[in-house]
């Protein structure tokens, strides 16, 4: 699968005001294949919109080099940014026009006509608001026109920087559907974002940084998997005997609670329950252990906070 | 052909900016203004007969070779005045509001961005100073009509208000290029208006307190002697006005370097 934007050994420095530098990315390495959507997590100020930024030539890498659409970026940007959509965390358009007229002199610049505006408009649900001013749009209204413009180049790569900003849950949900529409279209969607639990709905890869450095990348359900102690929780009154038959048969148990813990996958849950059946003991509850999106993000970004 | 289109999108941003409406609206209302006030003082046939320098006797709106004397050159003072706020304000206002990422996701190539804002800067203050000045002389018809006169207004009278007009408006538009380029070099209004003042009102006016062989260096020296095209007479020295000129774009070069360059190479980090 040919990679839509690669990076190897980004690194970009910013100097503070007291002379004191920092590395808002530092050596990230990123392969993100064509199709789909991929998320792209980290902590605040772990560097995803340097990253994005970087790739998008706002900002210049202090080393390393980003290529996107299978050309180096900067150098080449003018030929791939008309293939790309993005925005670039607060979506800022030009508050005393309306949302039709800021589509279509953006398109104008690009020559697209004022068809594709409207459709645009209508796909992140702003065709009755098309004729309003930005500057009374909610946020959720103005990352939405957001989207519009990215769309309105019918682009091969979405680069979406914490789209779901500002959005309530119906919003938030409709963002989500749209992500997964644009996914299995065969455009790639890049989004970076909070919202764990979006992210594991929607994105079929995801790679997580922090600190500027990449943690971890790969499918969802792999990286979820890998992350996941293959375990079971059985619910039962007696724990100390069943804890006994289980041990016996050679699984490894421990006592969690009101639970039983089974280091067994879930694949083998019949074994299990055969086996307490047979000792005349009946439980009450089964079911696999699974990591979230969110516990395995908690758990490889926790760390101390240091001064800078 | 791009450059163009986005020359004209940045024209019409331009003038969606709610300041640059509200300085065209006020000059507009000034101009109406200034057209009754005229109107009432030519009302009197003999404070009017004695008022030789009324604009209401039309050959007053320009007189060749004058320093200051005609009825058009006080518009320039208030042309570079709002020439300077517009142009800093459509600049910064961009900075502020986050809409310059948005550009650039569309117009990678910061040079012709750069090109094209500047380039719509000076044609829309070069036009709308035009239509001003125009404005702002038609407002004296009615007294001329009614109680004026149209002594001494031929051909090459004419053709020297046209002159005097363009000579304005190109002024307006120098002022406003380096406006933008002084706001871009701050990426902030304020910045701009306050390093543009303190030039024009404090430190021009100490050199040329102070070391008054170097006033025919200074922008408004300049701009005085540009206007009227005449040598200068009101100073203490004489400048020919086609030095003055080439030394206000000479002053204007520099400055557009430095904010393309500085506009082509720096991070654009916030929103």
């Amino acid at each position: 699968m040919a990679a839509v934007i690669e990076i190897e050994g980004l690194r970009k420095e910013y100097r503070l005001r007291h002379g004191k530098r920092v590395n808002a990315v530092d050596g990230l390495d990123l392969s993100v294949p064509e199709g789909g959507v991929f998320g792209f997590l980290g902590p605040n100020g772990s560097g995803k919109t340097t990253t994005i930024r970087c790739m998008l030539g706002l900002v210049s890498a202090t080393s390393g080099t980003t290529s996107v659409l299978g050309l180096p970026t900067p150098a080449e940007l003018s030929t791939v940014i008309p293939r790309v959509g993005s925005i670039v965390e607060t979506p800022a358009m030009f508050p005393t026009m309306t949302a039709r007229e800021n589509l279509e002199l953006l398109g104008a610049v690009d020559g697209i006509g004022k068809k594709r505006v409207i459709q645009s408009l209508e796909k992140v649900g702003l065709g009755d608001r098309a004729d309003h001013k930005v500057r009374t749009y909610s946020l959720g209204m103005r990352q939405r026109l957001g989207l519009a413009a990215a769309l309105l180049k019918d682009p091969a790569l979405l680069v979406l920087d914490e789209p779901a900003n500002g959005l309530d849950p119906a919003g938030i949900r409709e963002i989500r559907e749209l992500l997964r529409q644009m996914g299995s279209e065969g455009r790639t969607v890049f989004v970076s974002s909070h919202l764990l639990t979006e992210v594991e709905q929607i994105c079929d890869r995801v790679a997580i940084i922090d600190r500027g450095k990449l943690v971890l990348t790969g499918r969802v359900d792999e990286v979820l998997a890998e992350a996941s102690r293959p375990s079971l929780l059985v619910g039962i009154e007696d724990l100390s005997t069943s804890a006994g038959v289980l041990q016996r048969a050679g699984l490894s148990v421990e006592v969690e609670g009101a639970f039983l813990r089974v280091a067994i996958p879930a694949a083998d849950a019949a074994k299990v329950t055969k086996l307490l059946a047979d000792a005349g003991l009946y439980l009450n509850e089964l079911r696999s252990e699974s990591v979230s999106l969110e516990e395995l993000f908690l758990s490889i970004t926790a760390h101390e906070e240091e001064q800078l | 052909m791009k450059f163009l289109k986005l020359t004209i999108v940045e024209m019409r941003r331009a003038l969606h900016r709610r300041l640059v409406r509200w300085m065209i609206f006020i000059a507009l209302v000034g101009c109406t203004g200034v057209g009754i006030m005229l109107f009432i003082t030519s009302r009197n046939p003999v404070k009017f007969a004695h008022d030789t320098g009324h604009p209401a006797h039309m050959a007053n709106w320009w007189i060749s070779g004058s320093d200051g004397e005609s009825f058009l050159t006080p518009s320039a003072v208030f042309l570079v005045i709002g020439a300077v706020i517009c142009g800093a304000s459509v600049i910064g206002a961009e900075w502020k509001a986050g809409t310059i990422t948005t550009m650039l996701t569309w117009v990678p190539s910061r040079l012709r961005l750069h090109g094209a804002r500047t380039l719509s800067a000076a044609i829309l203050s070069f036009a709308i100073g035009f239509v001003l000045e125009a404005m702002f002389l038609a407002s004296s018809i009615p007294a001329i009509i009614v109680h004026g006169d149209t002594v001494g207004v031929d051909a090459s009278w004419w053709g020297a208000l046209l002159l005097a007009m363009l000579r304005i408006s190109f002024i307006t538009m120098l002022v406003t290029v380096l406006a933008v380029s002084v706001a871009t070099i701050g990426r902030n209004t304020s910045a701009a208006l306050v390093a543009l003042a303190t030039w024009a009102l404090v430190i021009e006016r100490l050199i040329a307190g102070f070391w008054p062989k170097y006033a025919r260096f200074m922008i408004a020296e300049n701009v005085s002697i540009v206007v009227p095209w005449a040598e200068g007479r009101n100073f203490e020295f004489e400048r020919p006005p086609i030095v003055a000129l080439l030394t206000l774009v000479v002053y204007l070069i520099p400055v557009v370097v430095a904010a393309t360059f500085i506009f082509a190479r720096r991070d654009v980090a916030t929103t």
